[in-house]
């Protein structure tokens, strides 16, 4: 990678054999991946942003769209690329009412889901500050 | 002078009696008396007398006929008129007496009429003014109303709708709501409505349909769970060289698309009879669609060889993914439907403005009597071996829906024994 640094990636799953196939799947791309299953933490990045944000929509008491909502009003997080990440029936639609950046149905292809994830993290690279 | 006058019958022409009138005149005069005598032949004025006399009776006879036929009349008009009023008795006691709203509205549709369950349901006693039913309906389902209604009485047809009625205490319930002209000389005269209370089917419906969409949802989780381990375990064996376990992994997540598949097609039935099958249209080139699909679906046909004959390619508008969903369908059907060591050929050709795709396979074939029935929903082939042939039977249903949406042809050519084309076409670009 340009930066030499490792790409961060954050999920919000409510389920956990899902969370850990994605970062299973991720780890044999070299991404540094944090997750969790109780969305509502997802405001608590610290210091250091993720690179791009996977997001369950229908999670046991948090509503994904409404998270989505929030990150892209706030000014600190509303560059990072969201990816919705639903068996939801409707999640192309939902995806383009909340401005989610792309959208996977579940259940996915681990090569499409990678090659997804590269995708828009090569896309979202010429809105970061220029390398030094 | 004397005068005297007396009628007599007179023997005339052919010693027929003629009847006379003979008058006698006596004058005195001077010396004497002047007698004259004048013969009137009376037979004319005798005939018309006659035909006078019967005349007067056949006027006598028909004065009697009339008036014999103005008391029928009036007992007629007298029965009728009682006819008349049970018939609107009988009417309004049935109207009354069914659970249903019933209305009737005059030839310019204003109503003019409600039975007993429309003021039970509405809770208002009395007719107030022909907008009652208006006042009734809810606000998103006014302008439609007015609009098929209006329609429906311009043109003199059927009106049909399902909207939503307030009840007395406020809450607003489905209802089906149908009127028909009663006409005479091709003109409306009278519309006779009925609305029918569905909201308990109407509920049902809706959490029939919610149970779907969280049924489906809840199936496509631990699909996806297990879809993920396998490809992970898939992912390590072939790293590890393991080629024999990797390919029975492949199998397995062959199984699970298969799955997968099952659990869309239920819901986009569901959505397809819901008026929620959504299109997403973008201009796509037909060729590079079919060799995706047929790359995709082939790897879960395994051993079976898919020949393609691609004719000159096209660009093409619609949704992509779901005339894919088409093609796919075909092709699965194809190796369903056929022998493992028969050939599936995947053809396109360009025909005028269209472009077609056909897939043909050399299977048992569908017998001309069904051929008209396979794009019908739940529809399975039949016969001695119906056993073994899997699926819900919504797969071409679901396909009719998608070409026809795309204002395409769908069809099939097959004869029993000697296997079936499928086959689609749509418009082309440029």
């Amino acid at each position: 990678m340009a930066t030499g640094k490792r790409k961060k990636i954050f999920i919000a799953d409510d389920d956990k054999d899902i969370l850990q196939i994605m970062h299973l799947m991720l780890q044999t791309k070299a991404y540094d991946v944090e997750t969790t299953c109780n969305a509502k933490n997802i405001f608590e990045f610290g210091k250091e942003l993720p690179d791009l944000i996977l997001l369950d929509i229908w999670m046991s008491g948090v509503d994904g769209r409404e998270i989505c909502n929030q990150l892209k009003k706030n000014e600190r997080t509303k560059n990072i690329p969201v990816v919705f990440i639903s068996a939801n029936s409707n999640i192309k639609k939902i995806a383009e009412q909340y401005h989610a950046d792309a959208y996977i149905a579940k259940p996915f292809e681990m090569d499409y889901f990678l090659n997804k994830i590269d995708e828009i993290l090569e896309a979202a690279r010429p809105e970061e500050p220029a390398d030094m | 002078m004397k005068k005297k006058k007396t009628e007599i019958m007179l023997p005339g022409k052919n010693k027929r009696p003629v009847p006379v009138l003979l008058s006698f005149n006596s004058l005195e005069i001077d010396d004497g008396l002047a007698l004259s005598v004048i013969v009137t032949d009376l037979s004319y004025q005798k005939e018309t007398e006659q035909q006078l006399k019967q005349k007067n009776k056949q006027l006598e006879e028909a004065q009697s006929v009339t008036k014999n036929l103005n008391a029928q009349l009036e007992q007629t008009v007298k029965e009728r008129t009682n006819e008349l009023f049970e018939s609107r008795e009988h009417f309004k006691f049935l109207a009354d007496n069914i659970p249903t709203i019933v209305w009737t509205a005059n030839a310019k549709g204003v109503i003019d009429y409600f039975n007993n369950r429309w003021f039970e349901y509405t809770g208002e006693e009395k007719m107030n003014s022909a907008n009652d039913l208006l006042c009734c309906l809810h606000e998103d389902d006014k302008e439609k109303y007015l609009a098929l209604w209006n329609e429906a009485v311009v043109l003199g047809r059927p009106f049909e709708m399902v909207h939503r009625f307030k009840k007395a205490d406020g809450e607003y319930r489905w209802h089906f709501s149908h009127a028909l002209p009663f006409k005479n000389n091709a003109e409306a005269v009278t519309w006779f409505g009925i609305s029918t209370d569905i909201d308990d089917q109407q509920r049902a419906i809706e959490r029939k349909d919610e149970f779907i969409s969280i049924a489906s949802h809840e199936l496509k989780t631990p699909v996806t769970s297990i879809k993920g381990y396998v490809q992970i375990l898939r992912f390590n064996f072939e790293k590890e060289g393991n080629m024999a376990a990797a390919e029975l992994l492949s199998r397995v997540d062959n199984q699970i698309n298969k799955l997968s598949t099952l659990i869309s097609d239920l819901l986009d039935v569901r959505k397809i009879e819901n008026g929620q099958f959504q299109f997403h249209e973008s201009v796509f080139d037909f060729n590079e669609m079919i060799i995706e699909v047929v790359e995709e679906t082939g790897r879960a046909l395994i051993d079976r060889n898919i020949i393609c004959e691609l004719d000159e390619t096209h660009q093409v508008k619609g949704d992509r993914n779901k005339i894919g969903q088409v093609v796919s369908n075909f092709i699965d059907n194809a190796g369903k439907y056929s022998p493992g060591d028969t050939n599936i050929i995947v053809r396109t050709a360009v025909n005028g403005d269209n472009i077609k795709l056909m897939v043909q396979d050399f299977g048992m074939g569908i017998p001309k009597d069904q051929q008209a029935k396979v794009f019908e929903r739940f529809f399975r082939v039949t016969g001695e071996a119906e056993n073994t042939y899997a699926g819900l039977g919504l797969g071409l249903y679901i396909s009719a829906e998608i070409v026809k949406r795309h204002k395409g042809n769908i069809g099939l050519i097959s004869d029993k024994g000697k296997g079936s084309t499928f086959y689609f076409e749509l418009k082309r670009m440029n």
